[in-house]
């Protein structure tokens, strides 16, 4: 098994790890670093719960290889609950019912982190194409539409 | 157990999901993130192969690779190698035969997931393929070859339902129709895949930590397979990512082989499965071809209805028998028919077993009969609405078992408000819509719900729970029925949270182990707030009178008069204490605060020809679907579902929404895109890739109403809500697509190929050179 040095900051902590080269950044962050928030679904890229930020984008970390992350940042669902408690889309989620089983919801809100990221202000539409790649089984998706259109309008008071 | 005309706390109130937090966070530990020192990984040899008999396993090779621990067949089963929740006709490790592409013959310990996939690799199985049967039909015939030795035609099982006079029925109508509609096998796609580990605990014990709906089967299970007794077998439900009854009836056969694993090793063996090999080994809906003749006046009045059901089984019975008993009672709706037939045959083939799935054989007769009440509209001339509010059972009317419903005011009300809030009157529209693009069209169905199991399920129908008031007021509460997502949790803490008068964050649901409750049967059959609750209810009322008792003494009371309101328990003259306060009085004075509480459902009856009241209680609901059928992709588009329930009390509306926006689109997924090709028993849709799940985008706008009429059953007069809520919903989107285009859809999924193809053909018959 072909091994390789990396080095890749994780939820603002630097990691230098030698890992295989056919490590996904997915394994990496779950049986490696024990971050498992981030949760192993259909580990071919159509499900979204896989979800992190690499570098300021949401991608499904099942299908990029550690080492390609080599150098990044990543942002896990873990990250987001700081010092001060949960971040607004979390709380959102919370109050809005848009949890159910729980098993696509740390994807979810981390393409909706990127989202919101991009655009403070999205439009249902902007928010739909936004969650089309994150596949909830449960909510049937209209308190997850609900919970980011709550965390925008919070997030946008907070700046003000 | 009714509190009729109080002020609730939290009944009725939308509580916070009280497992929200660690799911947002990501703290929420799930079986596959849990891990034990010397874990091993357990895999499954699938059969790869569709019908065939074994002739030779060599596992030598497989045993010989350094990292493997075990490797194990049916012969290494030290109790009987037969499951299954009924008839046991399902080996948990194939000997003799294979017979669907997800058996499993052979299981592998090893230290790391390569390991044992290399080692499932090295297995070497000899086969002689035999001929497949694909469909029912084909194993009825006569030259069939027998898939399970003691079940000649290859029947499973049948059933049959008989009311009134079927040929004096039809001789009343005045107008008749027939329909045949074939429905499809689909996927539950839970968003957790099977999950769990089985370790050896203490001396000649087994416990068992799994995502699963029923910790009671995969116990009786594994003490039958094991051949241990069920006081050496300890099952805990973790946190479950979804389930829709596709974790009811299969742990019983995955979870036990790694209990297997175990015990062969000494060690802890954790499942690993991937998505593709869940989605071919797993059970999935009953696939059914239904034939349904109905007959009616001229005025729109049932006289009569005819119905054969033939389903496929798959390879092994599983849960067949309730869910065509279910389909069977429901055949014919929530309409008044005097004279009823109807047939069940459910035939096995060679597809993974077709067992528990949400609705439980309900939506596949909701197609057929409410697809067949709109062919009998357009016959008859009639709005599809007036002819359901022409025969909806009313109070004092009886369902095609004999069912007499004496409160069912609510089913009628659900047509009315779903109707009127859709604007029906104003937008439905029987006309065909000619050279346009889009075409838009407008369907309801209407659908009763027996709660939980009913008459053929009754010796299961009982459940338990263990209610402790701590010594600072804190109140723990065990039940034997789980949360899968659909908030079972939250319900019953607000359940439990309601009887003592306190508020919601005092109370601690545990996590579901075995050994806290007795047998509280499984969480199906949308029964947990009910079962479980009254159970809590039981429970809660033994302590409260104790402590009543206490606080009577303590604040000079009458003990009638000592009330539990607020966190506070009061008494005459303006006294009081807080709950907190008295429960540690009590603990000073070594009173015992907990209990056991049981509830066991009411009995039902339903004799060979169908008939008794089949379950103690129903639910009701309609839902009506409007869409846009685009004519040149085929593609539809489901702008909106109006949604009424008549649920008895609304426990949690922010979570019976969401209940009823999850079932629509499970449900939208079903009748039009979700599609496993398996016609050849090889399953080309094994990944979601090639299995198509609706996304957010082809999630429609919902509305969803409420229509309370407290039942004397349910706690706090709650009723069933988890499996209606998807019930009704395909009937209604085939019906409005079939309106749309003017054509009735007839075969599941309505794919935008199958709209293509029915509206070129239709084109083509009108066009005339």
């Amino acid at each position: 098994m072909c091994k390789i040095n990396i080095t890749i900051t994780v939820n603002n902590v630097v990691y230098h790890e030698q890992v295989p080269v056919t490590m996904t950044l997915l394994d990496f962050l779950r049986e490696r670093l024990g971050l498992t928030g981030t949760k192993a679904v259909c580990r071919e890229g159509e499900c979204g719960a896989c979800t992190v930020i690499l570098n300021g984008q949401a991608v499904n970390s099942c299908l990029i290889l550690v080492a390609q992350a080599h150098g990044s940042q990543v942002l896990t669902i873990e990250g987001l609950t700081g010092t001060r408690g949960d971040h607004p889309i979390q709380q959102a989620f919370i109050d809005a019912g848009a949890v159910q089983c729980g098993y696509c919801t740390p994807g979810m809100i981390m393409a909706s982190k990127a989202l919101l990221d991009q655009y403070p202000q999205p439009t249902e539409e902007q928010i739909r194409q936004a969650l089309s790649g994150n596949i909830c089984r449960c909510t049937g998706y209209t308190k997850i539409i609900a919970a980011v259109e709550q965390a925008a309008k919070m997030l946008t008071e907070e700046r003000s | 157990m009714d509190m009729e005309g109080q002020n609730y706390i939290t009944v009725g109130l939308p509580l916070a999901r009280v497992d929200a937090r660690g799911k947002v966070t990501g703290e929420t530990r799930f079986a596959t993130d849990l891990s034990m020192p010397g874990m091993l990984w357990g895999a499954f040899k699938l059969a790869g192969v569709v019908h065939a008999r074994i002739k030779a396993i060599d596992t030598t090779k497989a045993k010989a690779l350094k990292g493997v621990q075990a490797v194990l067949t049916a012969a290494d089963i030290p109790g009987v190698n037969q499951v299954g929740p009924i008839i046991k006709d399902q080996p948990i490790l194939a000997s003799d035969k294979v017979r669907h592409v997800g058996d499993v013959v052979a299981l592998v310990a090893a230290q790391t997931p390569d390991i044992a996939y290399q080692a499932l690799e090295l297995i070497q199985v000899d086969y002689e393929e035999l001929p497949p049967i694909l469909t029912p039909q084909d194993g009825l015939l006569e030259e069939a070859p027998l898939l399970h030795a003691d079940k000649p035609g290859n029947i499973c099982l049948r059933m049959k339902l008989r009311r009134g006079d079927i040929v004096e029925g039809f001789r009343q109508a005045d107008q008749e129709i027939e329909d045949t509609f074939t429905t499809s096998r689909q996927e539950h796609c839970y968003l957790e895949p099977m999950a769990g580990i089985a370790f050896p605990e203490g001396v000649g014990s087994l416990a068992i930590y799994g995502s699963l709906q029923c910790p009671f089967y995969v116990q009786k299970a594994a003490s039958d397979i094991l051949g241990l007794p069920l006081n050496r077998v300890r099952v805990v439900q973790t946190p479950t990512g979804g389930g829709f009854g596709g974790k009811e009836d299969t742990p019983s056969e995955i979870y036990v082989r790694l209990a297997l694993l175990a015990r062969a090793t000494g060690r802890p063996v954790k499942l690993l499965l991937s998505r593709r090999e869940d989605i071919l080994t797993t059970s999935k809906r009953h696939p059914m071809k239904i034939k349904i003749r109905l007959g009616a006046t001229a005025q729109g009045k049932l006289t009569a209805a005819q119905v054969a059901v033939v389903a496929d089984c798959g390879a092994y019975a599983t849960i067949s028998p309730p869910v065509l008993f279910r389909a069977t009672a429901h055949a014919v709706g929530p309409y008044r028919i005097p004279n009823v037939h109807v047939d069940t045959t459910g035939v096995y083939t060679n597809h993974p077993p077709s067992g528990a799935y949400r609705g439980f054989g309900q939506p596949q007769m909701a197609v057929a009969m409410e697809g067949a009440l709109d062919h009998l509209a357009q016959r008859l001339n009639m709005d599809p609405l007036d002819l359901r509010l022409t025969n909806v059972l009313t109070p004092g009317d009886c369902t095609c078992t004999g069912a007499v419903l004496e409160n069912c005011q609510d089913l009628k009300q659900t047509i009315e408000v779903a109707a009127k809030s859709a604007g029906w009157r104003q937008k439905y529209r029987k006309v065909p819509q000619l050279h346009k693009r889009y075409l838009r069209g407008m369907g309801m169905a209407v659908i009763h719900y027996g709660n939980s199991l009913g008459a053929k399920g009754w010796h299961l129908d009982a459940a338990g729970a263990l209610v402790q008031v701590h010594a600072d007021g804190s109140i723990s509460v065990g039940v034997g029925n789980i949360d899968m997502g659909q908030g079972a949790n939250t319900v019953l803490t607000q359940i439990a949270a309601e009887a003592f008068g306190v508020s919601p964050t005092n109370v601690n649901i545990l996590e579901v182990d075995t050994t806290r409750v007795p047998d509280s049967g499984p969480t199906v059959a949308s029964r947990t707030t009910t079962l479980s609750g009254n159970a809590i209810l039981d429970a809660a009322a033994k302590i409260k009178s104790t402590l009543a008792a206490v606080a009577a003494e303590h604040l000079s009371t009458p003990v009638v008069q000592v009330r539990f309101e607020h966190d506070q328990v009061l008494g005459a003259a303006g006294r009081s204490i807080s709950f907190q306060k008295l429960a540690q009085l009590a603990y000073e004075q070594n009173i015992h605060l907990a209990a056991q509480g049981w509830w066991v459902a009411p009995y039902s009856s339903f004799d060979e020809n169908g008939q008794g009241n089949a379950y103690y209680e129903y639910s009701y609901a309609t839902h009506i679907a409007e869409v846009t059928v685009d004519v040149v992709t085929g593609v539809v588009r489901v702008d909106k579902v109006t949604a009424a329930h008549a649920i008895g009390r609304v426990i949690n509306p922010v979570a019976a929404e969401g209940q009823v926006q999850g079932g629509i689109v499970q449900g939208l997924g079903y009748a039009l895109t979700e599609d496993l090709r398996d016609y050849t028993g090889y399953i080309q849709g094994n990944s979601f890739a090639t299995y198509i799940l609706p996304t957010c985008l082809e999630a429609p706008q919902i509305e969803v109403h409420f229509v309370e009429n407290p039942s004397v059953h349910g706690p706090f007069g709650a009723k069933s809500l988890g499996e209606p809520a998807l019930i009704p919903a395909p009937a209604a989107v085939i019906n409005a697509v079939s309106n749309a285009i003017s054509w009735r859809m007839h075969a599941l999924p309505v794919s935008a190929e199958s709209i293509k193809l029915t509206l070129d053909a239709a084109a083509r018959d009108t066009v005339r050179l």
